[in-house]
């Protein structure tokens, strides 16, 4: 799980209060902000934040935003307002096919200092990885705004013009050597690599600011201490998620005394837009819909009061109505379950007292898990040991080592192991693999396994269930391994023949075909010399497998 | 322990304790082979009862150094095919000359030189003009064994004999054999003496008066009742026993079939789902928007052939969840990003047993209000390290009712707290998102020797975009976590490979 680190001297200067010092009753205060308290080292805070749908939180802001009004040191709704201003950014038509949006924002009289630069650096960075689902869907440019001419042009350049230098560099590089050589090129090339053309964000002198999503300019791309006014612009897939990225970072640093101001960003493919958007919605909850989710009998009015805590506005309506202002940054808001959440968190997890589940309903398990588990009563009664394998295996294992021809088994298209990359399809190879790693101990050996095996058809797989069992010792017959399927078939009340067959792990004369009801259910058989060394096994092994879920079909009983 | 009586230690004696008492009773002190000839019993049953007859004061073991002798390499090869003499002797049947003789005997040159050179002196050969003639004497002799041939024949068979022990006409053979090159060979080596104790004969002495000992009570006795006359050896029970491995439960299988008969009891009823699953059920019916992180390759396994699977079978569902995912609907706004059909077919490996509960929503057997649960393996793109396996199980369940809520979920986890990890020390927090649930909750449990909070239960209501598409118009509280965990805190086991284990001997052996 991602962490973010920050300071309680900062948090508690931006709460407005001082916080405990004891980690639990911390922890019980980052709660409301849904933030994982990792540890506390000092003045550092370092804490866990779920990949959640609340980028809002992501950031010492947003928490402290949160935790004032848990703590009751500012609740309800806090409005939020760009001013007017004459900023705009000129977009390419072409950009339509490229990456279509884009949402500006210019914050002045910021007083920056190292600390907060670190948290805007590391809100940036966990924004554009997971919300922006790193950078493709969305990625953050900040830029000193006492350097750049306005108006600004989101523009298109071609591979091997507007040569700038990048972020940490010294030397101007083309966008095409900067997908090659810069470290962020290299790793955020492939969002690029399908145009020919690619972005490119220029002031009104022709001064280049970035090349989004990939890098800034050295050169105006840069905030340092010195920085008091900035611009923030986000570009991006997905117009929603644009300006939800723009509108929680201009927030953050409105949150820091900044004076936020709108930009007009200009299309040719779609309606010219003002940037940021900070208009609250507006919700109707109903009492009693909150109080059959939550199992609660909460008033009205304390639902209001537990919404303002939570950071909304809240006002009473006709009958159980609550009518919710939904501030802007809370785009997780989808559905009235979402403000319920809200309010069971403002009112404490810990304060909400269990009730016993009274339901009366009958438990039971499905009638194949039940056959099976008397399959493995049985087994375990003829004195097999039960191993558990693995369902993921290889080739070598299901094919080679048993002396078969290769037929088709489920394969994984992304595996990361070379032993784990294709689903079993049958379980006998799994269990010789078991009596190979254990040739040092004491035979006889016994084992079985009850499990699914998977095979490949046209439409996806067939799954099923099979048993298979070993034995190996000496003397190990055929006899010995038709005796135990004997007993197993004799005792589910299943009439069985064993006919002669082939199969190249056995030897030729000592292996059978299972058949029940004219369906080859299994093999039984002794394992060939070949089989045996190619698993490096130096005594005779005997055993058979059978699909249950067939033999199933034939047992009428219900257990 | 009590010293036992003399008539005590005479009942515990088997049959060949007994024998080989009786003999050291006579010869007082004798080794390994006086002892078989004494008792007629093998070199085997007498070492092991001599080591119990030790172990009980009755004898003691002298250990003494002497020479003995053994075959060497010709010794070995003489014993099979005849001494050269012999075989030289035989194959004179004609006037030959040697060269012949060498052929027909399979001796070599030195071996020709040598038997020319005995034979003669002894008279059972003559040898004129490079031709050889066997006297009569020599004819005679081919019936007879000499001393020495006697004398392999018995090293043969006892493999050694001890110098000092062998009999005048042995000790002659052994002589002229040892100045013959490589066919026998004397090496030092400790000599095993059994030697009668006092206490050994004082028991030897009670054995004489005491009738014979049954060890193995037999059905012919309990029929005919001869046992009333019989006196049974007495058996030290204190002595340990060989291991045996009946079949057993796989020990993780074992405390599955245990949690589920605790969830049967709690009136929930198993559900089933397949491995390999479509991204349909294993996402998108979650409510997972198809950009959601945690649908990539670095969480899911992918199928490679075939990619797709058919929907064909749930277009209903497929349409509604489509539709709440592009468009919402009147109470929700959906995630209004587009949403792909073949991305929605797409099979994997199931990344989490929360598909199986999408499927048993859509199942016409569902029950309302209804409890479900399964206790299924999940796979995901991970290295086996000792906290990670790349497919593992989960415990997951739902409950559908009209009146089921957020508390009585609540108090469902403290239940399961109890019932299944035994413990009442269980905290809730809202650090938890999951797209399926809302309100969500992570239930921390106490670790009973850590005594650190720890994650274990990640718990929810349905969101109604999930179950509203399924056709569920009640809510539904749901579960799921990682059941290896819950083994491992149990068992106190921290290395989850374990659980897959295949030491047959941790298996054996792993307590119940």
């Amino acid at each position: 799980m991602p962490t973010i680190e920050i300071s309680l001297t900062d948090l508690e200067k931006l709460v407005g209060k001082k916080l405990p010092k004891d980690i639990e009753k911390l922890w019980e205060i980052f709660e409301y902000a849904k933030a994982e308290l990792e540890n506390l080292e000092g003045d550092t805070v370092k804490i866990a934040i779920e990949d959640s749908n609340r980028p809002d939180l992501w950031c010492i802001e947003g928490i402290a935003r949160q935790i004032k009004g848990a703590l009751g040191v500012e609740t309800g709704l806090k409005e939020y307002s760009a001013k007017k201003s004459t900023y705009e950014v000129f977009v390419n038509k072409k950009l339509e096919k490229i990456r279509p949006y884009i949402a500006c924002a210019v914050i002045k009289n910021v007083k920056l200092t190292d600390e907060i630069i670190k948290q805007l650096m590391q809100q940036q960075d966990k924004i554009d990885g997971t919300f922006g689902r790193k950078r493709r869907k969305t990625s953050i440019g900040l830029y000193d705004f006492d350097l750049i001419k306005f108006p600004l042009k989101y523009d298109i350049t071609a591979p091997n013009e507007n040569e700038f230098v990048p972020l940490t560099f010294t030397k101007k590089l083309t966008p095409t050597r900067i997908l090659r050589e810069h470290p962020k090129g290299i790793e955020y090339g492939h969002i690029l690599a399908d145009f020919k053309e690619y972005p490119i964000f220029k002031d009104n002198e022709g001064k280049i600011l970035s090349m989004p999503p990939i890098i800034n300019s050295n050169d105006l791309g840069q905030i340092t201490e010195k920085t008091k006014n900035l611009l923030i612009e986000v570009t991006g897939t997905d117009y929603k998620a644009v300006n939800a990225a723009l509108r929680i970072m201009a927030l953050s640093l409105v949150d820091r005394g900044g004076e936020l101001y709108n930009v007009k960003i200009d299309y040719v493919y779609r309606d010219n837009d003002l940037t940021p958007h900070l208009e609250s919605s507006e919700k109707l909850l109903d009492a009693n819909y909150v109080n059959k989710w939550l199992g609660t009998s909460l008033k009205p009015s304390e639902i209001i009061n537990l919404l303002k805590k939570a950071r909304f506005n809240a006002n009473a309506k006709m009958d159980s109505e609550v009518e919710v202002q939904v501030p802007s940054y809370r785009t997780d808001i989808m559905h009235d379950v979402d403000l319920i959440e809200d309010v069971a968190i403002a009112s404490g997890y810990s304060n909400l007292k269990p009730l016993p589940l009274e339901l009366a309903t009958t438990g039971g398990l499905p009638g194949i898990e039940k056959k099976a588990n008397k399959v493995r009563e049985l087994m375990i009664g003829f004195g097999a040991q039960e191993v558990l394998n693995f369902t993921l295996t290889n080739k070598e294992t299901l094919f080679k080592n048993m002396d078969l021809i290769e037929t088709p088994v489920i394969e994984i298209e992304n595996p990361v192991s070379l032993l784990y990359y294709c689903l079993r399809n049958s379980l006998l190879p799994g269990l010789l693999e078991f009596l190979s790693k254990n040739t040092k101990k004491e035979y006889p050996q016994s084992i079985f396994e009850v499990g699914a095996i998977v095979k490949p058809n046209k439409s996806g797989s067939d799954e099923e269930k099979h048993l298979a069992y070993l034995s190996a010792h000496k003397g190990a017959n055929f006899t010995e391994a038709k005796q135990a399927l004997d007993l197993l078939l004799r005792l589910l009340n299943v009439k069985y023949k064993v006919v002669e067959t082939e199969h190249h792990s056995f030897i030729p004369g000592r292996v059978g075909g299972v058949i029940v009801n004219d369906k080859k259910v299994g093999y039984i058989g002794e394992f060939s010399p070949q089989t045996l060394k190619n698993w490096d096994l130096d005594v005779p092994v005997v055993g058979f497998e059978v699909n249950l879920t067939e033999l199933f079909e034939n047992i009428k009983k219900e257990f | 322990m009590a010293i036992k009586s003399i008539d005590m230690i005479a009942e515990t004696l088997q049959d060949a304790e007994a024998a080989i008492l009786q003999a050291l009773k006579k010869l007082k002190k004798a080794d390994i082979l006086e002892l078989e000839k004494a008792t007629k019993l093998t070199a085997d049953i007498l070492a092991r009862a001599a080591l119990w007859l030790q172990n009980k004061d009755l004898i003691t073991v002298e250990e003494e150094p002497a020479n003995v002798v053994v075959l060497d390499r010709l010794g070995e090869e003489y014993v099979l095919k005849g001494l050269p003499e012999k075989c030289f002797i035989r194959a004179c049947t004609d006037t030959l000359t040697l060269e012949q003789i060498g052929k027909k005997a399979d001796l070599d040159k030195q071996e020709l030189k040598f038997c020319l050179g005995y034979l003669k002196k002894k008279g059972m050969i003559t040898f004129k003009e490079g031709e050889v003639q066997v006297t009569d004497e020599g004819k005679c002799c081919i019936r007879e064994k000499t001393l020495e041939e006697n004398f392999l024949d018995k090293l043969s068979k006892e493999k050694e004999l001890e110098v000092s022990k062998l009999s005048p006409e042995e000790k002659h053979a052994f002589e002229v054999l040892k100045k013959r090159k490589e066919i026998v060979r004397e090496i030092p080596r400790k000599v095993r003496d059994y030697v009668i104790t006092k206490l050994g004969l004082d028991v030897a002495e009670k054995l004489k008066a005491m009738p014979a000992m049954v060890g193995v009570l037999t059905p012919e006795m309990i029929k005919t009742g001869t046992w009333q006359t019989k006196k049974f050896r007495r058996y030290d029970v204190t002595a340990p026993v060989p291991g045996i491995y009946p079949g057993k439960k796989q020990p993780y299988l074992a405390f599955m079939d245990e949690v589920k008969k605790e969830l049967v009891a709690m009136g929930f009823e198993e559900m089933t789902g397949p491995l390999v699953e479509s991204a349909f059920f294993n996402n998108d019916a979650l409510f997972m928007p198809q950009d959601h992180p945690a649908r990539g390759i670095h969480d899911i396994y992918f199928v490679k052939e075939p990619k797709y699977g058919n929907l064909s079978k749930y277009k209903k569902y497929l349409d509604k969840v489509a539709e709440i995912q592009e468009k919402g609907d009147d109470e929700s706004t959906g995630w209004q990003i587009p949403f792909s059909r073949q991305e929605s077919s797409r099979l994997l490996l199931r990344s989490q047993t929360t598909a199986v509960s999408a499927r048993m929503l859509i199942n016409p057997a569902l029950k309302i209000p209804g409890k479900y649960f399964t206790i299924n393996r999940v796979y995901r793109p991970e290295k086996l390290d000792p906290t990670h396996l790349t497919e593992f199980y989960q415990l997951e369940g739902i409950v559908v009712g009209e009146d089921v809520n957020f508390r009585q979920l609540l108090g469902l986890l403290g239940n399961f707290a109890k019932k299944i990890a035994r413990t009442d020390e269980i905290r809730f927090t809202p650090i938890a998102y999951f797209p399926f649930t809302e309100p969500s909750v992570t239930a921390y449990m106490k670790h009973p020797i850590t005594k650190k909070w720890i994650e274990v239960m990640p718990a929810g209501v349905f969101r109604p975009e999930v179950t509203k598409p399924l056709g569920i118009d009640v809510p539904v509280l749901a579960w799921g976590f990682g059941f290896d965990r819950l083994f491992m805190i149990r068992e106190g086991i921290t290395d989850i490979r374990q659980l897959f284990s295949s030491d047959l001997s941790y298996l054996r052996e792993a307590k119940i």
